[in-house]
């Protein structure tokens, strides 16, 4: 039916062209540029030196490149940090996620709707804001440790300000609605139902929790972890405000390196050691969820 | 309906939820009407004088507590945000829209490239995307200004519109539109007369989402702003990596009561069409 | 202990289940109160088919789910033999239910879902294995083991939940409208089915339905309810020839209701004259001369051939005759107004006579054939 040669499709082509010069000359152009950066040698102000230079990642990973000399130990240990602090960050963001996002479920229709609005909205303010929120709130002179102060409480009043602990508040709760949302959508499907079924074959609540509720949540689960622990992972703003220098994540110090070392292609090989981490973190959860719903492969 | 344990412990659960959520905005509010200018976080009274002082007007303050140097920095700072969000805002728009299109209407062997080529500038920290703009547009020899931002606003703002254009694309049936084309209409007419006023409302979201982003970028902003095209949040960020003044609540509040009117506009026209 | 056997009487004794005023009230999205049980008495008995039948939003539905331990009563209990259930949790109750959306778990396969009460009770591995298989096979699904419910057909999801109840061998079985998602031929085969099945298993069936036919089939009692309260409750014949009122009369089968006043009394039978004047004959020797009642006939009771018997007769004029295939439905007006409808049974190829319509007829009845209930006093 189908003539041997398609005609050119000019529609197509015209809703297409304006997304493909975009994305092709200001993203995978400029990321194919830094990529190409990560293997030159600095220049001596800022830019680079047209030399292949693979040491910039040698400087984080060091002996298993077999590269001792340039390895410096302070850089592996601030990527080891952000993937802890990523990591500490979605755990608690589901710890707090979850039960609300049953709560919300559960509420009849008008209020749930409200809720989801009220949930929705701090998404929408700016973030700087939000993160200086927390900024007065943990500053020694801030809110907690004068509230402390006038409760006659100062002795346990905790300097909380440029410590993990602070950054990963902020990161928190900068990106709570990013775990909520999936959370939400995978528990405002449950159908409760399956819960009372499995209560009938005579599951108590907590078993009922493990073998039902949790399987069915998983892909909500592991979508907002996913989408909380990338942008904790490379985030300059929070650990910059919050951490100041004490608490130096790797999005600080791509900033560093960029805009005061002026070490771009160090800097180069730091994103690019960013965006390969959250490939393969990405690649584990894809396998995970995988093997847990073999359904969806056949 | 008998409440069990578990329900009063979810809804204390909930309501402690929307605490965290709220209290750290509300306590912006509270304290940028504090009239203490030694401790801003011990209450002494009210005043307006913060709000008074970043728009430059007359206040009971000693010249040496007023933190915002000159209002004009601020002014210049809130037109070049709303110049950039507004440029990038139509341009996002466009694309996300045509993309959609394209990719819901259409079908191409590279739809799932394009796919997921889409969803990468969303998801990527923004930090790798600034610095491989800044890399790029030094290389190529532009001057960092209000231009580079809004070119590089518009690479991660187009997927923002095409996801909320595509939804609502998704969420249409094409029984009307070949109910059109039987009916004699071109496919220009079709879509001028059928597909685009029921999409309307999936544009207006996403050129309204594509808006807020765009007012609220810090990360990408910072590395390909020049000197005199400093952003709203940048100057900001500036003023906190020097400390911490009072002028920052009343700066903040008036930032939060805008992004709040605008999403909430938003959310409510969404809800109300469902 | 001794005394209370003794007053509970024989009755009791071979009952399962007791039902004593219950009550359960909800509270309507506009603020008012709705009863969704409002004194419901009834007992389940070991082995038996009940069903519970009514229109929607009759409670029906409501009482089941008090029973499986999904509503709590406001006021009222409910007692397994001599045990009250009030605060026993539904995985506590040693009953078992297929629901009607069947429930199955969508993340486990079929062999999983069958053996998630025994998994979950810790029956040994390899009896757990050898009752799903049992179970399946019961429901003619062996050789689905593997599959997910997903991949299952309708009819087929339908058996796997009935599989899952039935392997943890519960006192009692309840069934909310298991049938209502299947198609009209598989939904008259199940019926069948559920009933010889009950009768295999010998496990007590309850089932909510709002399908008279249905209930029919299949059950060995029928409760019927409305608005919360039971109207009746008898084996299918006795429901459908002796209603109790008018609702069960209009709600099972189809039935002609008129409304008369008894106007001579006979020894076991009675004479009535309709509001429009219509009179008839009818066993009823409960009432007496000047009470209301209402008539129920069955259109089957009926006859429209001129040669049958001496019965009585009323006149009238044909109005509409409609083919539903084994029978006609013949809606005439009585002479003095009365609608009533005759069946006639359908035989290929012959056209009965005069049964145009405005043909004049004579209906014939059997006075046994007319049943008499409590009317509203005029």
């Amino acid at each position: 039916m189908r003539p041997a040669r398609r005609p050119v499709r000019w529609r197509l082509v015209g809703l297409l062209a304006p997304a493909t010069l975009l994305l092709a000359g200001l993203f995978l152009v400029p990321l194919g540029i830094m990529a190409t950066y990560s293997f030159l040698s600095p220049g001596l102000y800022g830019g680079v030196e047209w030399e292949f230079y693979p040491f910039n990642y040698g400087r984080v990973l060091g002996a298993p490149l077999g590269d001792v000399e340039e390895f410096d130990p302070v850089y592996a240990a601030i990527l080891l940090r952000s993937l802890r602090l990523a990591t500490i960050t979605a755990a608690v963001c589901l710890v707090v996620c979850y039960p609300a996002a049953f709560w919300v479920s559960r509420l009849p229709a008008p209020r749930k709707n409200l809720f989801l609005f009220l949930v929705t909205l701090p998404f929408f303010a700016n973030l700087i804001i939000r993160v200086y929120a927390w900024m007065l709130i943990l500053r020694p002179t801030g809110f907690l440790n004068t509230a402390l102060d006038t409760l006659g409480l100062a002795a346990f009043a905790p300097d909380l300000m440029f410590t993990e602990a602070a950054v990963i508040i902020g990161l928190v709760y900068v990106l709570l609605p990013f775990m909520f949302l999936p959370l939400y959508a995978a528990v405002e499907k449950l159908d409760p139902a399956l819960l009372q079924a499995s209560a009938d074959l005579g599951a108590t609540p907590w078993r009922t929790f493990v073998r039902v509720v949790l399987p069915l949540t998983a892909p909500g689960i592991l979508g907002g972890c996913v989408i909380v622990f990338i942008p904790a992972f490379g985030n300059f703003v929070v650990p910059a405000l919050l951490g100041g220098a004490k608490v130096m994540l790797v999005g600080n110090t791509i900033e560093q390196q960029f805009l005061a070392a002026r070490n771009w292609p160090f800097g180069a090989a730091l994103a690019m050691l960013v965006l390969a981490s959250i490939l393969v973190f990405m690649l584990a959860v894809a396998l995970r969820a995988g093997r847990a719903n073999p359904s969806v492969r056949s | 309906m008998k409440r069990t344990t578990a329900d009063r412990v979810l809804s204390a659960w909930g309501a402690g939820f929307l605490l965290i959520l709220y209290l750290p905005v509300a306590l912006i509010f509270v304290y940028s009407f504090n009239s203490n200018v030694v401790n801003m976080m011990a209450w002494e009274g009210f005043t307006l004088d913060w709000y008074r002082s970043i728009f430059g007007l007359p206040t009971q303050l000693a010249k040496s507590e007023n933190y915002v140097e000159s209002t004009a920095t601020l002014v210049a700072a809130v037109r070049n945000s709303v110049v950039v969000a507004l440029f990038a805002t139509v341009v996002s728009t466009a694309i996300g829209t045509a993309t959609a299109l394209a990719l819901g209407r259409h079908r191409f062997a590279l739809k799932p490239l394009y796919q997921a080529l889409l969803v990468l500038p969303m998801i990527m920290p923004d930090i790798v995307l600034g610095i491989a703009l800044l890399i790029f547009f030094v290389g190529v020899g532009v001057e960092p200004g209000l231009s580079t931002i809004v070119a590089g606003h518009c690479v991660f703002l187009s997927s923002y519109v095409f996801v909320v254009v595509s939804a609502r694309l998704a969420g249409m049936t094409a029984d009307l539109e070949e109910a059109s084309a039987d009916l004699g209409a071109s496919p220009w007419v079709t879509f001028k007369r059928v597909t685009l006023p029921q999409l309307l409302p999936g544009i207006a979201g996403g050129a309204l989402l594509a808006f807020i982003i765009s007012m609220d970028d810090l990360v990408i902003t910072y590395f390909i702003a020049g000197v005199d095209s400093t952003t709203l949040p940048l100057f900001i960020y500036g003023v906190l990596r020097r400390g911490i003044k009072p002028e920052i609540n009343a700066i903040a509040m008036l930032l939060l009561a805008f992004s709040f009117v605008v999403a909430a506009t938003g959310l409510w026209l969404r809800s109300r069409r469902q | 202990m001794k005394s209370t056997v003794a007053s509970i009487g024989h009755a009791r004794l071979d009952a399962l289940l007791h039902i004593h005023g219950a009550h359960r009230r909800f509270a309507t999205p506009e603020g008012g109160i709705v009863s969704a049980l409002g004194g419901v008495d009834l007992e389940v008995r070991t082995n038996e088919f009940l069903t519970l039948l009514g229109p929607s939003g009759c409670g029906k539905t409501t009482l089941l789910r008090a029973i499986a331990g999904f509503e709590e009563l406001d006021d009222g209990e409910i007692l397994l033999g001599e045990q009250p259930l009030s605060g026993v949790p539904a995985y506590r109750r040693p009953f078992n239910t297929v629901f009607q959306s069947y429930a199955l778990f969508p993340h486990l396969s079929v062999a999983d879902n069958v053996g998630y009460g025994l998994d979950v009770g810790g029956t040994p591995r390899a009896e757990r294995n050898a009752r799903v298989a049992e179970a399946l096979a019961l429901v003619g699904l062996a050789g689905l083991e593997r599959r997910k419910p997903k991949q299952l057909s309708g009819g087929q999801q339908q058996r796997v939940a009935l599989a899952r109840a039935l392997v943890n061998r519960p006192r009692l079985l309840l069934l909310d409208e298991p049938l209502s998602a299947l198609d009209r031929h598989l939904r008259q085969a199940m019926q069948v089915e559920l009933k010889a099945l009950q009768h295999r298993v010998g496990i007590t069936f309850l089932v909510v339905t709002h399908d008279q036919e249905e209930a029919l089939v299949m059950s060995d009692r029928i409760a019927v309810m409305q608005s919360g309260r039971l109207q009746q409750v008898g084996p299918p014949g006795e429901i459908y020839d002796r209603p109790a009122n008018r609702f069960v009369a209009a709600f099972i089968g189809n039935s002609n209701l008129l409304v008369g006043t008894v106007t001579a009394h006979r020894g076991d039978s009675v004479d009535i004259e309709t509001v429009s004047g219509l009179r008839m004959h009818a066993p009823g020797g409960r009432f007496a001369k000047g009470d209301r009642v209402e008539v129920m006939v069955r259109p089957e009771q009926l006859s429209l051939d001129p040669a049958a018997g001496d019965g009585p007769t009323i006149d009238g004029v044909v109005e509409t005759v409609v083919f539903v295939g084994a029978d006609r439905h013949v809606q005439i007006r009585t002479r003095t107004g009365d609608a009533l409808t005759a069946l006639q049974r359908h035989v290929a190829g012959a056209r009965e006579p005069g049964l145009e319509p405005g043909a004049a007829v004579r209906v014939s009845y059997r006075p046994e054939g007319i049943h008499l209930m409590q009317g509203e006093p005029a």
